[in-house]
């Protein structure tokens, strides 16, 4: 089992064009061919200190794009002597590039809010999570009232992830009405799903 | 140290200058009056290549570059900051492109001779590499730019042959070389059994007559018989003439590049199954660039790996040098 506590070494880095700014919103990565990134993944940018300024983000995957360097798509028809099969055989594969787009979760410090550092990416461990989706305040709290409501489930990862029991019990929450929430005996709602 | 010694240069009484030459990331092409061996045939032949030559499943692709600027003036001569490197990058079983190995160096040139004591004082302050042009090719502006030129070529080929001997050194048993220019530049390369020079500009010319006019209307597909060239090669290599691409309604030297292999009875017989393999080469096409009709496209990923490594400010802009008008 990956032990998704430990910080494991960069996957991508943040890229910006003039067509394809960094955002205090939004930003673009790349990443090597073979990576267990995908849409939906949670991903952290920066805390190095090594080009972010200190400064940490944390996005969501939204969008990937993938293209090599041909500079034309007849290019490709003249290399092959217009044959699909002679171009897969091609002694050399082209330069080719896995681009991401993330929308920014939560950006440390908050204030001021800037645009994403040109940084390092790393995929995001259970304790980035907890920051990504803002579950640090109630998960390591004088009296945690963290209730744990599943995984998160994307680019390889599964973390735990919570909701506050205050939030749930407070006035914010008046809304859930109807519902069940099992703070426990979650299997019994497992095997019984039509029942509630 | 960065760049500070430059306010210590200027400070000097060196003006600040910012041109890049025309040409100066290639290489000058040189105009020679060269000579052939006959070794496959006596009269030069030419044959077809070995259509679909698989090549080595492990090859190595090397190629360097150099960007260089003149910084700045004192009185006329120019001081010129360059930027060399090389790189050796290897494609395996995946067929995807991968560095190996790299070499740079950063140069400051100038007619140290001819510089104020302030503005060489300076300059070895720099920490960068000094390289001095005699004063006597130093007097006009023009004539030190093209010595400079030169000195900076000098280095970058120098750069290309230690790297390329190192990388040489550390082939494996079924690994090739294929080195962007002369092999016959260094006796390691030039007598290393699986290393090929690509040559790509012909500014020397082996042949005359009709059998000129053979090697420089090779149809596609095609190779010259194999010949020792004669003139500038400092150590012994085989050569043959190679057609990539038509050239009719184009050029003579459309799609031509020339090879070089070690001078052995083994170069002979493998030659056609050689040219076969660097004819499959062609493709992918090294586009956009406007070689690449003679340039392979391995070596010009190397160029772009480089590339991507120069210094930003040493790179030529893309756009007019006028001051842009205001909105």
């Amino acid at each position: 089992m990956i032990d998704r506590t430990v910080a494991s070494p960069a996957i991508g880095r943040v890229v910006a064009t003039e067509l394809k700014p960094s955002t205090p919103h939004q930003f673009h990565f790349w990443t090597g061919l073979e990576t267990a990134i995908g849409i939906g993944a949670i991903v952290r940018v920066g805390g190095t200190g090594q080009g972010d300024g200190g400064r940490v983000v944390f996005g969501v995957v939204t969008d990937g794009f993938a293209y090599s360097d041909l500079a034309s798509p007849l290019h490709d028809v003249a290399g092959a002597d217009g044959d699909p099969v002679r171009a897969a055989d091609a002694p050399t594969v082209r330069q080719e590039i896995r681009l991401w787009t993330a929308a920014v979760l939560r950006q440390e410090p908050a204030e001021p809010l800037q645009p994403v550092p040109l940084a390092q990416v790393f995929l995001a461990t259970d304790t980035d999570i907890a920051r990504a989706l803002r579950m640090d305040a109630y998960l390591h709290s004088a009296q945690p009232t963290a209730v744990p409501i599943g995984l998160y489930s994307a680019g390889g990862l599964e973390a735990p992830v919570y909701l506050d029991a205050d939030f749930l019990l407070g006035p914010e929450a008046r809304f859930c009405c109807g519902s069940v929430l099992f703070c426990d005996g979650g299997s019994d709602a497992l095997l019984r799903p039509d029942t509630f | 140290m960065g760049d500070a010694w430059l306010g210590a240069l200027y400070s000097a009484g060196a003006v600040p200058a910012s041109h890049v030459p025309p040409g100066s990331p290639g290489r000058a092409d040189l105009e020679e009056v060269a000579g052939a061996e006959a070794v496959e045939d006596a009269d030069l032949a030419t044959y077809p290549v070995t259509p679909d030559s698989a090549g080595p499943r492990v090859a190595t692709f090397l190629d360097g570059v150099q960007y260089w600027k003149v910084i700045g003036y004192d009185g006329v001569v120019p001081i010129v900051r360059a930027h060399l490197a090389a790189a050796a990058r290897r494609r395996g079983a995946d067929r995807r492109l991968r560095t190996t190995a790299e070499a740079g160096r950063a140069l400051l040139v100038t007619a140290l001779g001819l510089v104020r004591p302030g503005v060489r004082a300076a300059l070895e302050a720099s920490g960068l590499a000094l390289v001095d042009i005699p004063g006597d090719e130093a007097g006009q502006p023009g004539r030190a730019l093209e010595a400079a030129r030169g000195a900076v070529e000098r280095a970058r080929v120098e750069l290309e042959r230690s790297l390329g001997e190192r990388v040489a050194a550390a082939l494996a048993p079924d690994e090739w070389l294929v080195v962007d220019g002369l092999l016959s530049e260094s006796a390691v390369l030039a007598g290393h059994p699986r290393a090929l020079g690509v040559i790509k500009s012909h500014g020397a010319q082996y042949f005359s007559g009709a059998e000129l006019e053979r090697a420089l209307t090779l149809t596609q597909g095609r190779r010259t018989s194999v010949f020792r060239p004669r003139g500038r090669a400092r150590h012994e290599v085989y050569s043959w003439y190679l057609r990539l691409w038509p050239w009719e309604g184009n050029d003579l030297l459309y799609g031509l590049i020339r090879v070089e292999a070690r001078a052995h009875p083994d170069t002979v017989v493998a030659a056609s199954a050689t040219a076969g393999w660097l004819a499959r080469e062609r493709a992918p096409l090294a586009t956009p660039d406007t070689r690449w009709d003679r340039l392979l496209y391995p070596i010009w990923d190397v160029e772009q790996y480089l590339k991507a490594r120069t210094p930003r400010e040493l790179r030529p802009a893309p756009g007019s040098r006028l001051p842009k008008a205001a909105s």
